[in-house]
């Protein structure tokens, strides 16, 4: 059983057609129908859309995107540090797989969000919290991915760096990095959505600011029109982040094929 | 004997990290509020099992992870073989479906809680949104990775419809649609619990919160064991069957 087929990332070639512009309005209509047929329960896409442009021309909405992106951001570049690092190790050394790969693979399983109360005693509710909590969860299938992709990596490239006498650095930046790049940035993707993922579902429990903190107030008002103007940037910025890796990945694909 | 070295430092590793833990909670190093020792963490939760509390808690996350997951699996195994049979219609949902993988379900909770109200019901709708997708999406590329050569040998033998399903697609697939309902069953069980812990009245996810804001830090530690407990033994019931399924095929 591979590490790899447990954290999977499916990657299709896809390419946007216009049938995707007709699904993307189709689903505006619907939602369109979805706020006439339950008017209390769902704003229509205008309102939302009007909201959300409030949201920023106003700037109510600034500090608390800014929370939320900022520890996602931050979370998720030291996970990037950690899971590669940890990830090349455990890759390299096979006795450190053979005893943390399971630990790992269970770790990623476990719901990682309940441990955020023992953050917040141990750290306080605010932003270091939000990058720990974030970084608890973007790091497991980092590590997993990292140590998945070393360990395929073709050994005559090991032999041909050690036939050149290659220093550590050479090996890492000339050799390990770039053979690992494709499934790191399968990793990245997933890790990306994990980070806002844990930053939203903590800003619900509990938080001073953030996005999840503003979905909560909108919920309990049920002040409608905000709660899709940020469930709509929610799903904006995660389209928008995972299409970006994804053309990253589909250009580091090319230079493979 | 060899093999059995990596698990041995393991285990002591794990009882290493254990004991340190137990130490840190009785040294007080940290405040009793913040931190207990381990001893006292299973105390009070053999305490709550034996006086009844943990058993409805337990049972209703159980019912609403595998309602959502059951849900998940009779549409989206459906769907994705309908993409699979529709090219064009795929590659019009590609995007989407691709980025809703990663898309904070959970973002959905209010609305499913102003829908339905505080209960069952906003839990199953939300976990389920999220557990569906791997599963359309896994079923999709496993279909799509069934060698055409199949389906001529089948045309050679003159199978009907249903004995092409149950013969070529059904065996060629399950390795594939398997992963993706491995993942939606995690998916939905984390998710329970996640939405549990932010805004319900049971559920195990709801005692852990519970115990975190009635500064009972014993109880709330006892529910996260449990909870930690149950994820790593689904894993690696899955895993064992994932496994199983791919040697048999082999």
């Amino acid at each position: 059983m591979k590490a790899t087929q447990l954290v999977r990332m499916p990657f299709l070639p896809m390419k946007l057609v216009p049938g995707s512009v007709l699904v993307g309005i189709a689903i505006l209509i619907f939602w369109l129908l979805l706020s006439i047929r339950f008017v209390q329960f769902v704003a229509p896409p205008s309102q939302a859309f009007t909201e959300l442009w409030l949201g920023f021309s106003e700037g109510w909405i600034i500090p608390h995107a800014q929370a939320t992106f900022t520890s996602a951001l931050i979370g998720f570049g030291i996970a990037i540090v950690g899971g590669v690092s940890i990830g090349l190790v455990l890759g390299v050394n096979t006795f450190l797989r053979n005893v943390f790969e399971p630990v790992l693979v269970s770790g990623y399983a476990v719901p990682k969000i309940i441990l955020f109360p023992i953050i917040i005693m141990f750290v306080g509710i605010g932003m270091g919290a939000q990058v720990v909590n974030v970084f608890i969860h973007a790091v497991f299938p980092l590590i997993i991915l990292t140590t998945a992709a070393v360990r395929e990596i073709e050994p005559i490239y090991i032999k041909v760096g050690r036939c050149f006498n290659a220093s550590p650095i050479d090996f890492l930046s000339k050799i390990y990095l770039p053979a690992i790049a494709l499934p790191l940035v399968v990793a990245l993707r997933l890790a990306f959505s994990l980070s806002i993922v844990s930053v939203i579902l903590a800003e619900l429990f509990a938080s001073k600011q953030g996005l999840g903190r503003l979905l909560m107030q909108a919920y309990v008002v049920f002040n409608m029109p905000r709660m899709y103007a940020i469930i709509l940037l929610l799903f904006s910025v995660g389209f928008v982040g995972n299409l970006l890796l994804w053309i990253l990945e589909k250009r580091l694909r090319t230079v493979a094929a | 004997m060899h093999h059995m070295v990596p698990l041995l430092v393991r285990t002591g590793l794990i009882v290493v990290f254990v004991l340190l833990l137990e130490y840190v909670g009785q040294s007080r190093l940290v405040s009793s509020s913040t931190f207990v020792p381990v001893s006292d963490m299973v105390r009070s939760l053999v305490s709550e099992i034996l006086r009844g509390r943990v058993t409805p808690h337990f049972v209703r996350t159980a019912i609403e992870a595998a309602s959502s997951f059951s849900f998940a699996v009779i549409l989206g195994v459906p769907f994705g073989a309908i993409l699979w049979k529709c090219s064009g219609l795929a590659r019009a949902f590609e995007p989407y479906l691709v980025s809703l993988y990663s898309m904070p379900m959970v973002m959905f909770y209010p609305v499913f809680l102003m829908i339905f109200g505080l209960g069952i019901f906003p839990i199953i709708a939300v976990t389920f949104v999220a557990a569906v997708i791997p599963v359309v999406l896994n079923t999709m590329i496993g279909l799509s990775q069934v060698p055409e050569v199949f389906f001529k040998l089948a045309r050679c033998f003159r199978l009907n419809r249903w004995q092409v399903f149950a013969k070529v697609v059904l065996p060629a697939t399950t390795p594939f649609v398997f992963a993706g309902l491995r993942i939606s069953a995690i998916y939905s069980l984390s998710l329970t619990i996640a939405t549990e812990f932010i805004l319900a009245d049971t559920g195990i996810g709801h005692r852990v919160r519970w115990g975190y804001e009635f500064y009972l830090t014993a109880e709330m530690y006892g529910y996260i064991m449990i909870i930690i407990i149950s994820a790593v033994l689904l894993n690696i019931g899955l895993t064992r069957g994932e496994t199983a399924l791919r040697k048999e095929r082999l």
